[in-house]
């Protein structure tokens, strides 16, 4: 890789729980000892359940929250603060009617970031909403509207319009496509990768669902209890995960093939609390592998290839190949005929 | 209950014997301030006994209203009519309120999206189940609460005695629709309705759901109705599938056909704007579009705004559900789509 756009080293988030002046400390640790890059132009996607840390990461990157240790890198410099940050860094959020002011029409939605940073005036900033509008596919009459007269997939283009009223460098996607359906999902995908294609902007995507991680982005970090449990490039991840952790997930996602799950490696339990950590490898408690070792020593984020894994066993497993069922020939065909109908039609 | 053979359920619905529950001309009009709005259109739904149907659609498909529509739960201002609406042989639309009651719980009961919100968030889990036993049976307390933690044993709650004394915020989101599960079942009804059950979940505990939901049904031999939007999760599920857009059920049939060769545009639309199904790196493939505003519908066919196919008799014409092969009915002018429209087979 190229020198990256951003770099994380060490970062750690403690939260602490105790209300009042003369309550005890309760420390939750969110993240611990994160190391991660983005490079320029690149999809670097963050997986993972509820609780991981990676809304919390993608908060710190975008300055939303400070890191309570670690360094953060910005084109090899310390990154801005405030007003500074938000110029470079944009994020978009998965609700996009709670990210919209209701009171404001749509042009003066997107318009807002570009006058606040003095990249236009009260003169310029119509063309540059027109542009903006263009950019995320929406008819230039929207301008016009409020946010609630649009559906969710308008509003989310709404907000990747603003994000990019600042011409930024990095945008982090926080579960920007999650509470829209599959059919608009596909929409929005699409958009950010256009966009990427046209303006070379790094994207940081924050998601639960695998399947979309898989086909959208360059790399994959997953993560468990605020660590980083492997990372690499998507396309090796995919086909040969080696953390048990990121193999139960891909295992877990259900395929649109009847008859085709793949041998689930079903983890059995919850994820324990953040509040109590289970000594040393923090996957143990639900890992069906786990052994003395992994009671004792926490494993570090290592490796010699592309791909990193903090795993005791990881060296030791079993390969597991991850078999991706075909969809039935005619099935493709009609997939095949709508897509070029569609094609056809954007087209004339 | 025996699992049903593959050919048994590639027969048409209505020749089944003696259907748990059928639905023909189902129509929900509510009363709103800018006049009547059509949620479900003539929507013809049959379920055996045992059976899992999967019913997907996008949001504003009208799928949850369904469901409501089949547990009496609609609010006032919703008005239901239909050609025939029976569960176990019973007229639904003619039922007192009372006797309805009766059937909620024992006979049909419904597990929601969000776990927290269908729990009182003021009562112990074990005394909410228990109720809910109570309601329906004439047995004193404390034989109730065996039963009710015999019924979360079953869901796989670990130590569910102790957690029968827990609030609801005290149990994570999979426990709790465990537990709603355990209170769903416990009178042993032969229709669970579930709608996106899973859809706030992750996907490890998604799949501990899924496969909870499949085991206990077929344990008890309890028919399911299961709505979904994740093609996944119906591929999993599902014996059968029916596809409801704007109010209107476009295609039905065994998830094997619907998954090998769908004959509905909406529905290869679905499924081709699944990840899955595009290669790596290549754009994908969206629906074109929003889901119509059900007060100025589109004339004809429903889909044909978003459907690349749509000409002619799409734009006018409202097609009707018709037999594309056995067990498989299609709403669409042009089905069977790859013999009409082209293209390899």
């Amino acid at each position: 890789m190229t020198a990256p756009l951003l770099e994380l080293r060490g970062i750690r988030k403690e939260f602490n729980l105790a209300r009042g002046f003369f309550a005890s400390k309760r420390i939750l640790t969110a993240l611990d000892g994160i190391d991660l890059a983005v490079g320029q132009g690149e999809t670097l996607a963050l997986v993972g359940e509820s609780g991981c840390g990676k809304s919390t990461l993608g908060r710190i990157v975008a300055g939303l929250l400070p890191a309570t240790v670690g360094t953060i890198l910005f084109d090899g410099d310390q990154p801005g603060r405030g007003k500074a940050r938000a110029r470079q860094i944009q994020i978009v959020m998965q609700d996009p009617f709670g990210a919209l002011n209701p009171k404001m029409s749509v042009g003066e939605l997107i318009a807002e970031p570009a006058l606040l940073h003095g990249l236009a005036t009260r003169r310029t900033a119509p063309a540059r909403v027109a542009e903006l509008l263009r950019l995320v596919g929406l008819p230039e009459g929207v301008a016009q509207r409020y946010p609630h007269a649009l559906s969710g997939g308008q509003r989310q283009r709404v907000a990747i319009a603003r994000a990019l009223a600042t011409d930024p460098k990095l945008i982090v996607a926080d579960e920007a496509v999650s509470a829209l359906d599959v059919s608009v999902q596909a929409q929005i995908a699409n958009l950010l990768k256009e966009i990427q294609a046209r303006t070379g902007v790094s994207l940081l995507f924050i998601s639960h669902g695998l399947s979309l991680v898989h086909h959208i982005s360059d790399r994959v970090a997953v993560m468990y209890l605020g660590r980083i449990v492997e990372e690499g490039p998507a396309a090796d991840l995919f086909a040969r995960p080696r953390h048990p952790y990121t193999r139960a997930l891909i295992s877990a996602t259900p395929e649109p093939v009847p008859g085709a799950a793949p041998d689930r490696l079903a983890l059995t339990g919850e994820v324990p609390s953040p509040l109590a950590l289970p000594t040393g490898c923090r996957f143990r408690t639900r890992c069906p592998h786990a052994t003395k070792l992994c009671a004792e020593v926490d494993p570090p984020l290592t490796g010699e290839g592309p791909v990193r894994v903090a795993c005791h066993l990881a060296d030791s497993l079993p390969t597991y190949h991850v078999q991706k069922p075909r969809p039935a020939a005619r099935l493709q065909s009609a997939i095949d005929l709508y897509r070029a109908a569609a094609a056809a039609q954007t087209a004339a | 209950m025996k699992h049903m053979p593959q050919d048994t359920m590639l027969t048409t619905d209505i020749t089944r014997p003696d259907p748990l529950l059928v639905a023909q001309g189902l129509t929900v009009t509510f009363a709103t301030d800018q006049g009547p709005l059509r949620a479900l259109d003539a929507v013809d739904l049959t379920l055996a006994p045992g059976e899992t149907l999967a019913v997907v659609g996008e949001s504003g498909s009208g799928k949850s209203v369904l469901s409501l529509a089949l547990m009496g739960l609609l609010p006032g201002t919703a008005r239901i009519e239909a050609d025939s609406l029976t569960f176990e042989g019973r007229d639904l639309t003619a039922i007192t309120e009372r006797d309805f009651r009766a059937l909620r719980g024992t006979g049909m009961s419904m597990i929601f999206q969000e776990p927290a919100t269908a729990l009182n968030p003021v009562r112990r889990i074990g005394d909410q189940i228990v109720e809910a036993i109570r309601l329906h049976e004439d047995i004193p307390v404390r034989k109730a609460r065996t039963r009710a933690i015999e019924a979360l044993a079953a869901t796989g709650i670990p130590a569910p005695a102790e957690r029968a004394e827990a609030f609801p915020h005290q149990l994570s989101g999979g426990m709790r629709q465990r537990a709603l599960i355990a209170m769903a079942l416990v009178h042993r009804p032969r229709l669970l309705i579930a709608d996106e059950p899973t859809t706030a979940l992750d996907v490890t505990v998604q799949a501990q759901i899924l496969d909870l939901i499949r085991d206990l049904a077929r344990e008890t031999g309890t028919a399911t109705l299961f709505i979904t939007h994740d093609m996944g999760v119906v591929a999993e599920m599902a014996d059968r599938v029916a596809v409801l857009y704007a109010g209107r059920l476009v295609e039905t049939a065994p998830s094997a056909a619907l998954f090998s060769s769908p004959e509905h545009p909406y529905t290869v639309g679905l499924l081709g704007s699944m990840p899955q199904m595009n290669a790596r790196g290549e754009p994908m493939l969206p629906i074109q579009g929003t889901v119509p505003d059900p007060r100025v519908m589109p004339p004809g066919c429903h889909f044909h705004p978003r459907c690349p196919f749509a000409a002619g008799a799409c734009l006018t014409d409202r097609p009707a559900l018709r037999q594309v092969r056995p067990g498989q009915m299609s709403a669409c002018h042009n089905a069977p789509l790859i013999e009409t429209l082209g293209g390899a087979t």
